[in-house]
């Protein structure tokens, strides 16, 4: 088999090696003869995206810049963000929507970089467009942003303030047992107000005493929460975006991107698409070929009595007729002769 | 074998058996020499060569061997006969006039001495197909087709009937039929395995005295041949 398949590529070798070398050059000319693009960066610092911890699906392990990074990814698939961004870019009526989405999925990349650091780079063919559409996706997502904290701080608010009142009706409800057991059993509590050592053997007495200790620090907490909220819903509302900072705003490109991507992985990917055809086509041309080449090709019982080779090289035997052959045989050609001098019929 | 010869001939122009001898390569001359020693050929025997479909060399082959034999034995007679009456290629190739030839001699029942024609080779001659017969099958299905074989087996040496293919041409196997054995020619890189088993069960193996792969050549460069040969030889 590996000797059919040399023979087959050997005989074949420029149309084997044609996909395989065609296909890089091609596409690596296509690669750089496309329209340069301009690449405009920013880098935004960002806090995580929920307020409320219990009720949040996010992974404590993923770290809040991957956490926002990947929820910008979502939104960009969402064609009424796409939609936000175009318009605040100024691009909505100029593109079609389809453009749009292609340019937001082919033209942007979103790298987190560290915790809370998330790097923007946006491509466009114009530098104008490429800031200005990464300058209206920033503006989006902090309005996103801004808007889902402020539903959330609002949410958390309201279950804070409901913690809270639930941890103070517990503790109201603990300190009214404690009282009414102590003034049923004046002999636990001294006349100073300490307990006695009677009242520090009383179990009764002790778990009163650390239900209300318990419900004082369930109050505290849901109250140290609440405040939080609070001041975040506060924050949020006078515009200090604590959760969403802007550290580099996007710039306007001066000049073209070099485009390593583009560069080297569309030939490298066209190399192997290129190396994948050509091996199907040496599979096809062996498979393909049904003629008789060498001795071993005929049945075995067979046995080749000569092999003639084709002398020369293979251009002057296409040139040269059969019909030279046995002209060169070179007959006299007596017309009309009878047999031959000095031929002695056996 | 068309660089068996070298350059093709100037119109009008015959070489003659010197400037054919010198042209021959030598390396040819041996490989045919090898094929009518293992052919297991005798003198006063009629072999057909023969091929499976139309331009794989049978008439280069004839021609080659019965070229090589003549250098070989200058003392025996040989016979060159072109029995394709349907596409006859001596008269064109060679130069030899159509008629008379094999389908004049078996219309008339007898071999016709002026059919034998003399080539620059003493000890060669050659006789054409004759005019165009349009029912080849009946020529060749001719009784007097035996008599015209058995009148050259007794004039020559050793008779190469230059026979038609055996699969495309219904005239292959009667002729093959009538001679002692059969050179089967399959031309390499053109010939499918199929056509040449087809062949050879048609030629069956008693009959069959060898088989000429003609015109092979590898692709594959020398130096990767002798690096992918498992056995060594240089």
């Amino acid at each position: 088999v590996s000797a059919r398949l040399l023979e087959t590529f050997f005989r074949h070798w420029l149309l084997i090696l044609a996909p395989l070398v065609l296909l890089p050059l091609v596409v690596t000319i296509l690669t750089l003869q496309a329209p340069a693009q301009f690449e405009s960066t920013a880098g935004v610092w960002v806090e995580r995206s929920t307020y409320v911890d219990v009720i949040s699906d996010v992974s404590p392990y993923i770290t809040p810049a991957q956490s926002q990074a990947n929820r910008l990814a979502e939104l960009l698939r969402s064609p009424a963000f796409v939609t936000d961004v175009a318009t605040r870019s100024g691009l909505l009526g100029a593109r079609s929507n389809d453009s749009l989405r292609r340019v937001f999925q082919d033209g942007i990349d979103i790298v987190p970089s560290g915790d809370h650091y998330i790097i923007l780079r946006f491509r466009a063919f114009a530098p104008d467009d490429a800031a200005r559409l990464l300058s209206a996706t920033i503006s989006a997502f902090n309005a996103r942003t801004k808007a889902d904290q402020g539903i959330q701080s609002r949410v958390a608010i309201a279950l804070y303030q409901n913690r809270l009142a639930e941890a103070q009706d517990h503790l109201a409800k603990a300190n009214t047992a404690l009282s009414a057991y102590l003034a049923g059993n004046p002999a636990l509590r001294g006349s100073t107000g300490y307990v006695t050592p009677v009242g520090a053997l009383d179990s009764k007495f002790g778990e009163l005493q650390h239900a209300t200790q318990t419900a004082q620090a369930d109050a505290d907490r849901a109250r140290t929460m609440l405040d939080r909220a609070q001041l975040d819903s506060a924050a949020a509302q006078v515009g200090q975006e604590l959760g969403f900072q802007v550290t580099d705003p996007p710039q306007l490109p001066t000049g073209p991107s070099i485009q390593l991507r583009k560069v080297l992985i569309y030939p490298a990917a066209a190399f192997i698409g290129g190396l994948f055809g050509s091996l199907m086509l040496l599979l096809l041309l062996a498979l393909g070929d049904q003629a008789v080449r060498r001795e071993t090709d005929l049945p075995s019982r067979v046995p080749v009595t000569v092999v003639l080779p084709r002398f020369g090289p293979a251009r002057s035997w296409r040139r040269t007729s059969s019909g030279a052959v046995r002209r060169a045989i070179g007959p006299t050609a007596i017309t009309g002769g009878g047999r031959p001098a000095g031929g002695s019929p056996a | 074998m068309a660089t068996l010869i070298g350059q093709r001939a100037a119109p009008g122009q015959r070489p003659d058996a010197r400037s054919l001898r010198g042209e021959t390569s030598a390396v040819a001359d041996e490989i045919l020499r090898g094929l009518y020693t293992r052919s297991n050929l005798h003198w006063g025997e009629v072999i057909a060569v023969s091929s499976a479909v139309n331009g794989e060399g049978r008439t280069s082959v004839s021609l080659g061997l019965a070229t090589t034999m003549s250098h070989d034995f200058p003392d025996r007679q040989l016979l060159v006969v072109e029995t394709d009456v349907t596409r006859p290629v001596f008269a064109a190739d060679v130069g030899l006039e159509r008629a008379p030839g094999l389908s004049d001699c078996i219309a008339a029942g007898r071999v016709l001495a002026a059919a034998i024609r003399p080539t620059s080779l003493a000890n060669v001659c050659l006789m054409p197909a004759g005019e165009v017969a349009e029912r080849s099958e009946r020529i060749l299905g001719s009784p007097n087709l035996k008599l015209v074989v058995d009148e050259l087996r007794t004039g020559f040496d050793l008779v190469l009937l230059d026979a038609p293919p055996l699969l495309s041409n219904s005239d292959g196997g009667p002729v093959a039929a009538l001679s002692d054995g059969v050179i089967l020619v399959v031309r390499a890189g053109s010939t499918r395995v199929e056509q040449a088993e087809q062949a050879l069960a048609r030629v069956g193996g008693p009959r069959l005295r060898g088989v000429v792969l003609n015109g092979a050549v590898s692709s594959v460069p020398g130096w990767l041949q002798r690096l992918t040969r498992s056995d060594g030889r240089p």
